[in-house]
Parts: structure tokens; sequence; C-alpha cells
């Protein structure tokens, strides 16, 4: 049976964890609230885009080759997958599941480049032992810089007719219970249109060089969207599992309070049952 | 009344103006232009300068922009742009010693360097501003 003393020692540790655990929840509720802000300031400029591309694309008469990233490359060796992670741990199957995805995608097509945005998706394409073309790290300071530098290296990849097509793997952020694993197709732009009616356009310098721009710049915006939709699903996450750890913990003082106590009795009625017996045999 | 434009600039990072302006100049890709209401559909790519706007009020604003989209159906502008900055925002000190900075990381650097690509984009980003906040200037003496 253990001592008084490590059952005390195990207590005092619970405690701490529980300190940290809780300290850990309020700073992922500030983070998520500051990212779910991020999220906010960035739709307006998706919004335009998509609202610009809809007029647009229902003007453009599609031909052939005129628009590369609205076509499939379909004689391309293989495809391109950006995986969205966190870049720390601490935060429930959130990296799992999303890795998890990850291998299903990799079932389909072997091959496939990875991207890797997030310290955890790399970490694990590395254990897989697959060569990552780009990783970025998925902190709160990535920016619309580090999307375009990642972006760029993907569309140049796609342009030379590298990639058949480019899929992106994240989780998308519902409430602070709930994620949802997406599975996105980034190029070809898959775009619904929602009526907008036709009007004629003057373009400057031409109709492709403009809708090719966009186009390319609507990319751009999905990732960025994915980032930080995956920054947001992360913080909830976290907050959660650490809310979960420091009920955990509660309970765990509670049961070995009352463990203490118990083996503090027995030791007092074992005193008392030693001195009677003592006392009785002077008698 | 006249007429009035609604004009929306957005970045991807934050919304910057919203609200209905008079008039707008902006750095097409062909030229610099000006866009009245009742302005004919029209869509171009912007270069890094300055967008000028005439608010309802008759205030002018002046805003350093650094490449983008504009598109102008009717009477609605919106302009998609990758950084703008109002004026009295910015201190052009600021950017020239942040490009000079990533210029001499950079030459210190080879073409292997991780951080390379991102430098140089960063940089291009910090140029184009800089040339923005310039014309922004030269705009106001």
């Amino acid at each position: 049976m253990a001592t008084l003393r490590t059952i005390k020692k195990r207590i005092k540790s619970a405690g701490n964890i529980q300190q940290i655990t809780k300290a850990m929840k309020m700073v992922s509720a500030s983070k998520l609230r500051r990212a779910q802000e991020r999220i906010l300031q960035a739709r307006p400029y998706a919004a335009k885009i998509e609202e610009v591309i809809d007029e647009l694309i229902v003007n453009a008469k599609a031909e052939k080759g005129k628009y590369p990233l609205l076509e499939e490359n379909t004689g391309a060796p293989k495809e391109a997958v950006v995986l969205i992670t966190a870049d720390k741990g601490l935060c429930g199957s959130f990296n799992t599941n999303l890795f998890k995805a990850a291998a299903a995608k990799l079932r389909e097509t072997p091959n496939a480049s990875f991207f890797c945005i997030g310290k955890k998706g790399m970490e694990g394409m590395r254990k897989l032992g697959l060569e990552i073309e780009k990783f970025k790290f998925n902190d709160r300071k990535i920016n619309w810089i580090d999307i375009e530098e990642i972006s760029g290296l993907m569309i140049k990849n796609f342009s030379a007719k590298k990639y058949s097509k480019i899929t992106m793997i994240f989780s998308e952020f519902q409430n602070s219970l709930q994620q949802k694993i997406v599975n996105k197709q980034l190029v070809p732009v898959v775009f619904e249109t929602k009526g907008a009616r036709a009007r004629s356009f003057i373009y400057e310098p031409s109709e492709t060089t403009v809708l090719n721009s966009l186009l390319l710049r609507y990319i751009k915006t999905q990732l960025f969207r994915a980032v930080l939709e995956s920054q947001t699903a992360e913080q909830g996450v976290k907050m959660v599992s650490m809310e979960m750890a420091t009920n955990n913990a509660k309970e765990m003082i509670r049961s070995l309070t009352l463990l203490a106590n118990n083996t503090r009795q027995a030791q007092i009625t074992k005193e008392i049952l030693e001195i009677v017996s003592g006392a009785e045999a002077i008698k | 009344m006249a007429k009035l434009l609604a004009m929306d600039i957005v970045t991807p990072e934050k919304r910057v103006f919203e609200g209905m302006v008079k008039e707008l100049t902006a750095p097409g890709s062909d030229g610099e232009f000006g866009v009245l209401p009742e302005h004919a559909p029209f869509a171009t790519a912007l270069v890094p300068g300055v967008v000028s706007i005439i608010k309802e009020t008759g205030e002018r604003e002046l805003m350093a922009v650094s490449g983008g989209y504009i598109e102008v159906t009717g009477d609605k502008v919106v302009l998609l742009v990758e950084t703008a900055e109002r004026e009295g925002e910015i201190d052009i000190e600021t950017i020239k010693r942040r490009k000079e900075e990533k210029e001499k990381l950079l030459s210190s650097m080879t073409k292997e360097d991780v951080d390379y690509d991102m430098l140089q984009t960063s940089l291009l980003k910090e140029i184009s501003m800089l040339k923005a906040v310039e014309l922004l200037q030269k705009r106001k003496k």
C-alpha cells in the first residue's frame, strides 16, 4: 500500500498539471478569438473576388487552352496535395485526423507530391519517407507573403505540367467542439457560378490576361482561407482538450484525496490499536 | 444629386475602404485611368501606384497600393489589392530601411537557402510599396 507521503506528492503534481492545462486553455481561448477575427477580416476579399470572377466567367468563352488554371493536366505524371496541419500537438486528434485523410489520399495516388503547412504534417510525411516539396510553419505569423510563396511554386509546377491537379486537405472550423476535414480541389479551379448576368466588359490588356491573373489570385485566396480556418479549428480543439485535461486532473485529485484520507485513517487506527494492546500488556 | 460610385477596397488581410465616392483614379497596367459614375463595365490589372478617390463629402483621399485588380460594373467598383496604405499611415523611412535590410540579407544568401524564395517575394513587395509611397509623396507636393 502506498504511503501517505507518496500519495500527497501525487496530489500535488496533479494540482500543478491542472494549473498548467487551465492556463493553456485560457491561452487558446484568446488565440481562438484572434484567429476568428482574422477570418472575418479576410472574408470581404474572398467574397469580392468570387463575385468578380463570377461576373467575368459568364462572359468568358471557355476555349481549350485559354485558361490553363481551369483545366486538368491530363498527361501529367502525378497529383499534388497541400496538407495543412498544426505546428504543435496537445490538440486531441486534430493532427491525426488530418493525417489519416492524407494517408487515404496517398493510397489513391501513391506518387503524389506534398506541400506541407504546419510542422506536424511535415514530420508525419517524413516518417513515411516522403519528400516534401515545400514546408511552411503554420503559426499566427503566417501571412499573405507566405501563401504567395507556396502557391507560386505550386502554380509554377502545375503550369510546367508536373501535376495533373492540386488538392488541399485541411480542417474547417465549425464550432469549438466540431471540425470538419475538408478535401478540396484547388487547381483546376472549380467554380460554382451564382448566375451573374452577362455584361460586356472592357478589358485591359485582354480578357484572357485579366481572368487568368484573377484565377491565380483566387487560388491564393482559397489557400489563405484554408490556413486561417485550420488555425481557428486548431485553437478550438486545443481549448476543448485542455478543458478535458483540467477536468481529468480534478477527478484524479478527488480520488487521490480519498485514498489519502483512507490511508491516514488506517494508520491512526493501527496506532491506537498498538497503544491499547501495549497498555493491556502492562496491566 | 449627382450619382455616386459604391466602392470597396479590400486586401487579403483586411477591408481598407468601403463607401461612396464621386470619382477615382487608379494606376492600370496600361496607364493611369479615371472612373466616374456610369462608367462602362471595365476590368483591368493594377500596377503599384497611387489610388486617389474623391469621397461623397468632396474630400480627397490618397492611398498607396501595390498591384492588384479593379473591376467596374455600372455604379460599383471593386478594388482587389495586395496591400493598401492610407496617406499618413506609412512612413517612407521605415519601408526604405526594411528594404535595405532585406537586400543585404538576400545578397548574403545563396539560392539553396531555405528562406531565399520567401525573402525575394517579400523584397519585391517592399519595393512595390516603396514605389507607391514615393509616388504618393510626389503627388502631395
